[in-house]
């Protein structure tokens, strides 16, 4: 079985997560970084959930420890502050997972974050719903259907042409149920990542975009046809709850680095500006804005195989706080 | 040709003095000026130098028929001839022509045969003050939004326990011993009190409600305000030693409610500074003729000079996890104002103390 330590100097926070783990895990609880450390020490941990700001030594601080001292175990934050503060600690410090604390956080959503880290099994939007969510996988050549009520249905895309055709209907089908109308630009941003950016020779080149080194720009071919073994595949659907797209490729190449890269550089303010480093170039919006538009962006990736991102949206109109969620598996 | 030579020279420092922008005068010990500089003749809107020579001071400057009131020569301030103190100096607000000004002025002592002239300079720093009071402004609605998504984002914590809490309890509701339930039912209310008590914080700065003072026992409410606070802050309160010296009756006229925030916010400040470390609060209340004397001390380092004088001001904030509002001490100072008394602050050898006046209204 499973070691989980809660660190949390919030007793009520601390009980209800090692209450809602305690079924599936062993866990043991902490409420300060000296707790933390002893407990590290003292058993096997295999993950470590921590709140960030602690009365004496932070969160970041446990995590430093963790690298330094027991590489193998695995860790994810939460805060009752704005996660943006903290990409760029999470880039420098290799931080994926960061849980928002807020009125209305579902806690299902702290059992799929540590049974995703647990299990290695990451991929699927259907972690994130009830027993009644139905996946339907079984006309992926066919074209646009009804958003589904409860589940998601996917659609494999191998031209440009398929994309655009799809992704203005999906967009519009959404939209209809309450999505904001920039839902577009999210399945634009994801769609042309999978499709331009993901597909590279054997020797790392983009197969359907040029790079124009001269002019520091990337262009992608026009009227792409993708090639039979470089189509992707767009899901979506709904629930009670929530509208969302999964946009997921087999190549694998988005690197998690990268993403906190990216998010980081349109985030975080640089010094000398005042303004993110980003917002001068042309080069990795795509992921900062569906980040923005998104009540949350889930990246599940398994490097060389799979890449899957999803985005979601809360129907009830409460935009919530957004949580950081990187996974990897082998 | 010696004569000449003095001329030459006085020409030369007249023309260093008629360059400089600003007023500068020198004026016996009668008020009467001896010598100014051409900007001088501009500021009195004359047109010759002898127009103001032998006037009075405030008379031409100003258009006051009396002396000014601040006059060093009246006050015999900083007017001795140990110049190491600096000068004289004074800002006042002028109307010219409709026209507010700001101006600052300094006053040098210029001893003369065994008198004190006096040699004034005037600067207008009207654009300077409103520059001050732009940036003070934009500091403190900058501060007040840190205060507003500070406290947004400290709610979060006590409601995010509430709700982890109730979906908890939902879940297994059906096998929950009555124990479990109550055991849960506590936690939520010391996430209430938590919320309520940053909520708290807000309303009793921003709102003026009419003070109703009742007759009660104050050494009940320091007594409550202690307990509060150990309940809100179990751990940082774990090792703090508590001295409460208190004479016996101490029936007096004031707000329960208010006092017993001021001695909450008091304690709390003291713990957060100890921050988990051991250490002991000394709480002290004397009796004298007409007024109570309030003494609360800790040993938990002391304030820095360079911030002592800042802590009373709202939106101050030393705190290290960054969950205070800064408002605190700047509500113990309003609330000590409405009961017409004093606060003051001294901190040294590792020790603050807060020294309180009330007076013993009827």
């Amino acid at each position: 079985m499973n070691k989980i330590l809660i660190v949390e100097d919030i007793l009520s926070i601390r009980e209800a997560i090692a209450d809602l783990l305690s079924n599936k895990y062993e866990t043991c609880k902490a409420e300060n970084y000296e707790e933390a450390i002893q407990h590290l020490n003292a058993s096997k941990i295999d993950l470590c959930i921590t709140d960030i700001r602690l009365p004496t030594k932070s969160g970041i601080e446990i995590v430093k420890y963790i690298q330094e001292n027991f590489p193998t175990v695995q860790y994810a934050l939460m805060t009752a502050y704005n996660i943006n503060e903290y990409v760029k600690l999470a880039k420098d410090y290799k931080i994926w997972n960061i849980i928002p604390k807020y009125s209305f956080l579902d806690i299902h959503l702290i059992e799929v974050m540590v049974d995703k880290i647990m299990s290695g099994d990451i991929f699927g939007i259907e972690k994130y719903f009830g027993k009644n969510f139905q996946v339907n996988e079984k006309n992926l050549d066919s074209g646009f259907e009804l958003v589904p009520t409860n589940g998601v249905v996917y659609k494999k895309i191998r031209s440009d042409k398929e994309r655009g055709i799809l992704c203005g209907k999906i967009s519009k089908s959404l939209i209809n149920m309450g999505a904001p109308k920039s839902i577009q630009q999210v399945l634009e941003e994801l769609t042309s990542n999978a499709m331009i950016r993901a597909p590279r020779t054997p020797s790392g080149e983009y197969k359907y975009q040029m790079e124009i080194p001269s002019h520091d720009m990337i262009v992608p071919l026009e009227n792409i046809v993708l090639a039979e073994e470089d189509y992707f595949e767009i899901g979506y659907g709904s629930t009670e709850s929530s509208l969302f797209v999964v946009i997921r490729d087999h190549f694998g190449s988005l690197k998690k680095e990268q993403i906190l890269h990216r998010l980081d550089r349109h985030i975080s303010t640089d010094e000398d500006t005042g303004f993110p480093k980003g917002l001068s170039d042309s080069h990795g919006r795509g992921l900062y804005i569906c980040r923005e538009i998104s009540d949350q962006l889930i990246f599940n990736i398994s490097p060389g195989k799979k890449t899957e991102t999803i985005s979601i949206i809360n129907r009830e109109g409460r935009s919530s706080f957004k949580s950081l969620s990187i996974y990897e598996s082998l | 040709m010696f004569d000449d030579r003095i001329k030459e020279k006085a020409r030369e420092l007249e023309a260093i003095y008629d360059v400089i922008q600003e007023p500068i005068l020198l004026i016996n010990e009668k008020f009467k000026i001896q010598r100014v500089n051409q900007a001088t003749v501009l500021f009195t809107k004359n047109s010759k130098f002898s127009d103001l020579l032998g006037k009075e001071c405030h008379e031409i400057l100003y258009g006051r028929k009396e002396v000014c009131p601040y006059c060093p020569m009246v006050t015999k301030r900083n007017i001795s001839s140990d110049s190491s103190k600096g000068p004289a100096s004074r800002e006042i607000f002028f109307v010219q022509n409709g026209k507010k000004q700001v101006l600052y002025l300094e006053f040098y002592p210029y001893p003369k045969e065994g008198k004190v002239w006096l040699v004034e300079k005037i600067s207008d720093i009207t654009d300077a003050k409103d520059k001050e009071e732009e940036t003070l402004r934009m500091r403190n609605l900058a501060s007040l939004g840190i205060l507003v998504s500070g406290i947004a984002h400290e709610l979060n914590n006590p409601l995010t326990g509430i709700s982890l809490t109730i979906q908890n309890l939902e879940t297994s509701i059906g096998n929950a011993t009555p124990e479990l339930v109550k055991k849960k039912l506590q936690m939520m209310k010391n996430d209430v009190s938590r919320a309520a008590m940053i909520v708290s914080d807000i309303i009793s700065f921003a709102k003026n409600d009419r003070i109703k003072f009742t007759l009660g026992d104050l050494s009940e409410t320091i007594q409550r305000a202690k307990d509060t606070v150990c309940r809100l802050f179990p751990h940082l309160s774990k090792s703090i030693q508590w001295e409460i010296d208190l004479e016996d009756d101490l029936q007096f006229h004031f707000h329960p409610g208010k006092i017993e925030r001021l001695f909450l916010n008091l304690f709390r400040n003291s713990l957060q500074a100890f921050d988990y470390k051991s250490g002991e609060i000394k709480v002290q209340v004397q009796k004298r003729k007409s007024s109570i004397l309030i003494l609360v001390e800790d040993n938990a380092g002391g304030i820095p000079d360079n911030i002592i004088k800042k802590i009373f001001d709202p939106f101050f904030t030393q705190n290290k996890s960054n969950s205070g509002t800064g408002l605190g001490l700047s509500i113990c100072h309003s609330i000590i104002k409405e009961h017409n008394g004093s606060i003051t602050v001294r901190s040294d050898g590792g020790k603050t103390k807060f020294s309180m006046v009330l007076p013993e209204s009827k």
